[in-house]
C-alpha cells in the first residue's frame, strides 16, 4: 500500500533541456540534441558552453545528412555551427558537403578562404581533396583552376589528362600512353591515370589492366570506376551478379564496357530465378517473345539439358526447333525416366537408343549405364519391367558384355566384369571373361590382380598362380600375389598327394615352403609335407613336421583341425593320424576359449564347409562344449554377429541359441540377437514359429541397429520370406545375376534357388494372387479335384507376361507353404492365437 | 549453377583430343593457378570433364542440369563486343562519383 502510494505521488523534478540535449548529443541523436539545446539556450542565451554542445550537434546533423546524400541541407547546418561558434566553418568539409549537395561551385568557392591562407593553393592539391579537385576539374568545373597558380604542378597535370582524354576519345591510345607518363605518382591525377591506362589495356592486356586496377586506393574517387573496369576485364561470367552490386555510374560503365543491354540483362536474371523450376524455365524460354534478345542456337542449348526434368516440354521443344534425331529423343526420356526412379521404363528407352544411334562408342556407354544402374527398390517398377517383355536380359553382367561388344578396349568395363563374375565360385563365365581381358591388357597390373583373385576364389590355383607370377614379375613384394603363389603350389601338391606320386607333392610343397615367408607362415605346407611323410610310411619325419607346425603362433586348435582338415581332404587313413584326432578332441575339450580364437576358429570352420568332403559336423560336435562355453565372451556386436550368422547359414543352432542368448543379454534392445534366437529355437524354419513371434521378428528388423551388416539383414529377409508372409525385398538387377539363361529349369531347382529365381516375382504377385489361389485350392479340394493345382495354374496363367510353367511353379510354392488347417488345426489356432494373428490369415481361415 | 565445359575452355562439342588440350593449356597460361586458383580449378575441373572422346560423350549424353546460362553471360563478357565509352560518357560517370561520394570522413 505503502509502495503504491509511493508510486502515485512520486514525480521526478523535470530534467533541465540542457543535459537531455548531452544525452542526445552523446548516444549521436543530433536532431534531439539540436532542439532541446535550442530551448536550452533561450533560457540561457548566454551560455557559452550550451553555444558549442548547439554548435557540436550542427556539425554532427550536417554529418548525417551528408550521408544521406542531403549534402545541401548539411550545408546549411555547418553555417549554423560556424554562426555559433563565431569560426569559420572547416572548408574542406564545407566542400565535401556542398559537393554532395550537388553545388559544385558553392563547394569549389568554399575553398577560397584556403587558398588565400597558402597563396600557392599548395595545400589543396593534396589527399582526397586534391584529387575530388583533380576530378572536378576533369568534368568540366573551371573555377577549380582558379584555386591554383597558373603554372602550378596542378594546372599543368590537368592540361596532360585533358589531353590524355582527348586522345583516348580519339582512339589514339599510344599517344594517350606516352602522355600518362607525364602524370607523376604523387600527382592528384595519379588514380586517373592508372584507371584510364587500365581502360586502354582492358581489352588488349587484361592482365596488366587488372594489375594497374589493384593499385586504385579504395578511398579514391576513381575506385567504384575501377571496379566497373575491372568486372569487364575479368570476363568472368560467374561475376555478371556482381554488376547489380555496383553503384550507379559504375554499373553503368560496366554495362557500357561490356555492351550489355539492360533488358536482356533483366531477362536473364529472371530467368535464371526459375532454376530451380526446369518446366517453368523451360516454358519460358520456348517462349517467342525471347527471340529478339537471345540467338535461336542459345535458347536451344539453354532448352535441351532442362527436357529430362520437363519432359512435357519436349514436343513443344521439337516445334519449335526442329525434330531431334530418334536416339536423342530416347535419351532424354530415359533421362526422364530416371529421374522418376521407373527404371525399367529407363531401361526400355536406352536399350531403344542403343538400338538407333550410330555411334558404338555411344552404345557402349549406354549399356555401361545401364550396368550401374541400381537395384529395383519396389515391386511397381518390377510389375513395369514383366509389361516390358518379361524376363528379358538385364543383368549388370549383360549390359557389361553389350557394352564391351562395342568397346571391347575399355579397360574399366572389362575390369567390373571381371570383379562381378569373381563374386561367384565356380562360374563358368570367369575363365572367358579373363581371357578376354588380360588379351587386351596384357601388362595392367589392376586387370591382373583382379584376375588373380577372381581365379583364386573360383578355386583354379594354377591359374591364380599364373596371374600371380607376373604380377611378381613387375612387383617382386607383391603379399597377395605370394600367398597366392604358395596356394596355388600348395593346391598343385595336394592333387599330386590324392594321386599318392608324392615325390611330385613334395618338390611342389619344397617351392611352396620356399615362396612362403618366414614371419607368415600358416603351417599348412608343414602339415601337408607331414602327410606325405606319414604316407610314405616315414613316421618320425611326419611327427617332426607336425610339431613344427605346431610350434607356429598359430592357436593350438586351429593348428589341431587344420591337420583334420588335411587328413581329411588328402584322404590319409584314420590308423595313421589317429593319434592326431586324440590331441584334437583332448585339446577341444580341455581349452581355455578366448575371443580372437574362438572367432578365428568359426571363421575356419566355415572356410571348410565350404568343401563339400570334410566331416566339419563332426569337427563342429567335438567342438561344441567349447563353443558353448565361449558363447559368454565379451565379444564386440560385429563379431557376436559374424559367429550367429556363420552358425545359423550352417544350421549350428544349438551353439546359435547360447551366442544369441548371450547377446541378448548383452544387448536387450538389439533386434537382430531376438532374430538370432528365434532362429535358433525354430531350427530355421519360420513356420514353426508362431505368428505373434513373426511380429516380434518383424518388430526386431525394424529396431534393430541402424548399422546393421548386409549379411544379417539379408539372413532376416531369407528366413521371414520363406513363408512368404512378409514383404520380400525384390532383387531382380542381381550383381551376383550372372545367368543369362532365359529357360531356367524350376525343376532341378531346391528352394533356396527357387526363392533367388522367382522371390521377386513371388512378391510381386501374391497380393494379388495369393487369397485367389487359396480360395481356389479350398474350393477345388471339396469339389474332389485332385490336380487342382496343375489345373489352377494353367487358368491363372492366361494372360500373364511370363510363362506357364514358371506361374505354375510359383502357385505350387503359395500352395506348399499355406497349407490349409483342417478344422481341428483352425479350432486349436484360433484357441491359442487368436489375439496374434495377421489379417491375411484370418482371411483365409474364415473364407470358407 | 554449373558452367559449361566446352564453354568455359572455348572448345566445340564435336572436337579432338589435342584441341581440348590445345585449349586447356592456353586457358591455364592465361590464368594461372598462382594468380587465379579459382578460376584455375573451374578450367581444370572443366578439362578433367572432357578431356578425351569418351569423356565428352559421357558429358554430352548424361548430363542433366538446369540451364547453363554461363555462354548468355559470355556474350556479354565477350572482347568482340567489348564497348568503349567517350570521353563525356568517362566525364558524366565521374561527376556522378564525385557528387555520390563527397570527400570521406569529412
Amino acid at each position: 500500500m505503502a509502495q503504491k502510494r509511493r508510486k502515485k505521488g512520486y514525480s521526478s523534478p523535470p530534467r533541465p533541456k540542457s543535459s537531455e540535449g548531452l544525452d542526445h548529443l552523446r548516444s549521436g541523436h543530433f536532431k534531439k540534441a539540436i532542439e532541446s539545446l535550442k530551448l536550452a539556450l533561450k533560457e540561457d542565451p548566454q551560455s557559452a558552453d550550451l553555444k558549442n554542445l548547439l554548435a557540436e550537434a550542427y556539425v554532427g546533423r550536417a554529418r548525417e545528412l551528408s550521408d544521406k546524400g542531403m549534402g545541401q541541407e548539411a550545408a546549411i547546418m555547418l553555417e549554423r555551427s560556424s554562426l555559433l561558434t563565431e569560426k569559420p566553418p572547416d572548408p574542406v568539409m564545407l566542400f565535401s558537403l556542398f559537393l554532395k549537395g550537388g553545388q559544385i561551385d558553392r563547394a569549389v568557392a568554399s575553398l577560397k578562404p584556403q587558398k588565400e591562407k597558402s597563396e600557392t593553393g599548395e595545400s589543396l592539391d593534396a589527399g582526397p581533396l586534391g584529387e575530388a579537385l583533380a576530378g572536378l576539374s576533369l568534368v568540366g568545373c573551371a573555377e577549380v583552376l582558379t584555386l591554383f597558380d597558373e603554372n602550378s604542378p596542378f594546372v599543368n597535370h590537368h592540361h596532360t589528362a585533358l589531353e590524355i582524354l582527348q586522345s583516348y576519345d580519339r582512339g589514339e591510345d599510344d599517344a594517350a600512353l606516352v602522355l600518362l607518363k607525364k602524370l607523376p605518382v604523387g600527382s592528384p591525377f595519379k588514380n586517373f591515370r592508372l584507371f584510364i591506362h587500365a581502360l586502354i589495356l582492358s581489352a588488349s592486356q587484361p592482365e596488366t589492366a587488372l594489375g594497374l586496377l589493384a593499385k586504385v586506393g579504395e578511398d579514391s574517387f576513381f575506385h567504384p570506376l575501377a571496379q566497373a573496369v575491372k568486372l569487364a576485364t575479368a570476363s568472368d561470367p560467374s561475376q555478371i551478379d556482381a554488376l547489380s552490386s555496383l553503384s550507379s555510374p559504375a554499373s553503368d560503365l560496366a554495362r557500357r564496357l561490356l555492351n550489355i543491354d539492360a533488358d536482356a540483362l533483366r531477362t536473364v536474371s529472371q530467368l535464371e530465378s526459375l532454376a530451380s523450376n526446369p518446366d517453368k524455365l523451360a516454358k519460358a524460354l520456348l517462349k517467342p517473345g525471347l527471340e529478339p534478345l537471345f540467338p535461336r542456337e542459345v535458347l536451344k542449348a539453354l532448352c535441351l539439358p532442362l527436357l529430362p526434368s520437363a519432359i512435357g516440354q519436349l514436343e513443344p521443344f521439337q516445334q519449335r526447333f526442329g525434330h531431334l534425331p530418334p536416339w536423342e529423343v530416347q535419351r532424354i526420356r530415359a533421362l526422364a525416366m530416371e529421374e522418376q526412379n521407373r527404371w525399367s521404363s529407363a531401361v526400355a528407352e536406352w536399350k531403344k537408343a542403343a538400338d538407333n544411334v550410330n555411334d558404338p562408342m555411344i552404345k557402349a556407354l549406354i549399356y555401361q549405364r545401364l550396368a550401374g544402374f541400381p537395384h529395383f527398390q519396389d515391386s511397381r517398377n518390377l510389375w513395369e519391367m514383366f509389361q516390358s517383355g518379361g524376363r528379358e536380359k538385364n543383368s549388370r553382367a549383360d549390359f557389361l558384355e553389350s557394352s564391351l561388344r562395342y568397346d571391347p578396349k575399355d579397360r574399366d568395363t572389362h575390369l567390373a566384369l571381371i570383379h562381378l563374375h569373381g563374386k561367384k565360385k565356380n562360374n563358368p563365365k570367369v575363365r572367358t571373361t579373363l581371357d578376354r581381358a588380360v588379351r587386351e591388357f596384357p601388362e595392367d597390373r589392376e586387370i591382373l590382380e583382379a584376375a588373380m583373385d577372381a581365379t583364386f576364389a573360383a578355386g583354379t590355383f594354377k591359374k591364380a598362380g599364373t596371374f600371380a607370377e607376373k604380377i611378381l614379375s613387375f612387383n617382386p613384394i607383391h603379399h597377395r600375389a605370394h600367398s597366392v603363389m604358395v596356394e596355388s603350389h600348395l593346391a598343385h601338391a595336394r592333387k599330386k598327394i590324392k594321386e599318392r606320386r608324392l615325390d611330385l607333392a613334395n618338390k611342389e610343397l619344397l617351392v611352396a615352403e620356399s615362396l612362403e615367408k618366414k614371419h607368415a607362415r600358416s603351417g599348412r605346407v608343414q602339415v601337408c609335407q607331414a602327410m606325405v611323410a606319414f604316407l610314405n610310411g616315414q613316421g618320425p619325419e611326419g611327427e617332426e613336421k607336425l610339431r613344427l607346425a605346431r610350434s607356429l603362433p598359430t592357436h593350438p586348435l586351429e593348428t589341431e583341425l587344420m591337420i583334420q582338415a588335411e587328413a581329411a581332404r588328402l584322404k590319409v587313413p584314420s590308423d595313421i593320424v589317429k593319434k592326431n584326432e586324440l590331441t584334437f578332441k583332448a585339446l577341444s575339450k580341455n581349452a581355455v576359449p578366448d575371443t580372437s580364437s574362438i572367432l578365428k576358429l568359426i571363421q575356419n570352420i566355415e572356410h571348410y564347409l565350404e568343401e563339400k568332403s570334410l566331416p566339419v559336423k563332426h569337427w563342429m560336435e567335438i567342438l561344441q562344449p567349447l563353443f558353448i562355453k565361449a558363447a559368454v565372451l565379451t565379444f564386440t556386436m560385429e563379431e557376436r554377429r559374424l559367429i550367429c550368422n556363420i552358425l545359423l547359414e550352417n544350421n549350428f543352432f544349438n551353439i546359435l541359441n547360447h551366442f544369441a542368448k548371450a547377446g541378448q543379454k548383452q544387448w536387450a534392445e538389439e533386434g537382430s540377437f531376438i532374430f538370432f534366437s528365434l532362429s535358433a529355437q525354430s531350427e530355421g524354419n519360420v513356420l514353426a514359429v508362431r505368428d505373434g513371434r513373426i511380429g516380434i521378428l518383424e518388430e526386431a528388423m525394424h529396431s534393430t541397429d541402424s548399422r546393421l551388416d548386409t549379411r544379417t539383414m539379408g539372413n532376416m529377409e531369407k528366413f521371414l520370406s520363406a513363408s512368404f508372409l512378409t514383404p520380400r525385398r525384390p532383387v531382380f538387377f542381381d550383381d551376383d545375376d550372372d545367368d543369362d539363361d532365359d529357360d531356367v529349369d524350376f525343376s532341378c531347382m531346391d528352394d533356396t534357388d527357387f526363392e533367388s529365381e522367382l522371390g521377386p516375382i513371388v512378391a510381386l504377385l501374391k497380393g494379388e494372387i495369393e487369397s485367389r489361389v487359396v480360395r481356389e485350392h479350398k474350393l477345388r479340394r471339396k469339389m474332389g479335384d485332385k490336380k487342382y493345382g496343375e489345373s489352377l495354374a494353367k487358368e491363372l496363367a492366361q494372360g500373364l507376361p511370363m510363362g506357364k510353367e514358371i506361374f505354375g511353379e510359383i502357385i505350387r510354392k503359395i500352395l506348399e507353404n499355406n497349407p490349409l488347417p483342417d478344422h481341428g488345426t483352425k479350432k486349436q489356432s484360433e484357441k491359442s492365437d487368436a489375439g496374434h494373428r495377421s489379417p491375411r490369415q484370418l482371411e483365409i481361415e474364415f473364407d470358407d | 549453377m554449373t558452367i559449361d565445359p566446352f564453354y568455359l575452355l572455348g572448345v566445340e562439342r564435336e572436337t579432338d583430343d589435342e584441341s581440348v588440350r590445345k585449349a586447356y593449356l592456353e586457358k591455364i597460361r592465361q590464368w594461372p593457378p598462382e594468380h587465379y586458383p579459382e578460376r584455375f580449378q573451374k578450367i581444370s575441373e572443366a578439362y578433367s570433364l572432357v578431356q578425351t572422346r569418351k569423356k565428352r560423350l559421357v558429358f554430352q549424353l548424361f548430363h542433366r542440369g538446369s540451364a547453363d546460362f554461363a555462354p548468355v553471360k559470355g556474350g556479354f563478357f565477350s572482347a568482340n563486343t567489348r564497348g568503349r565509352p567517350t570521353q563525356d560518357e568517362l566525364k558524366g560517370w565521374l561527376k556522378k562519383v564525385l557528387i555520390s561520394s563527397g570527400i570521406k570522413g569529412r
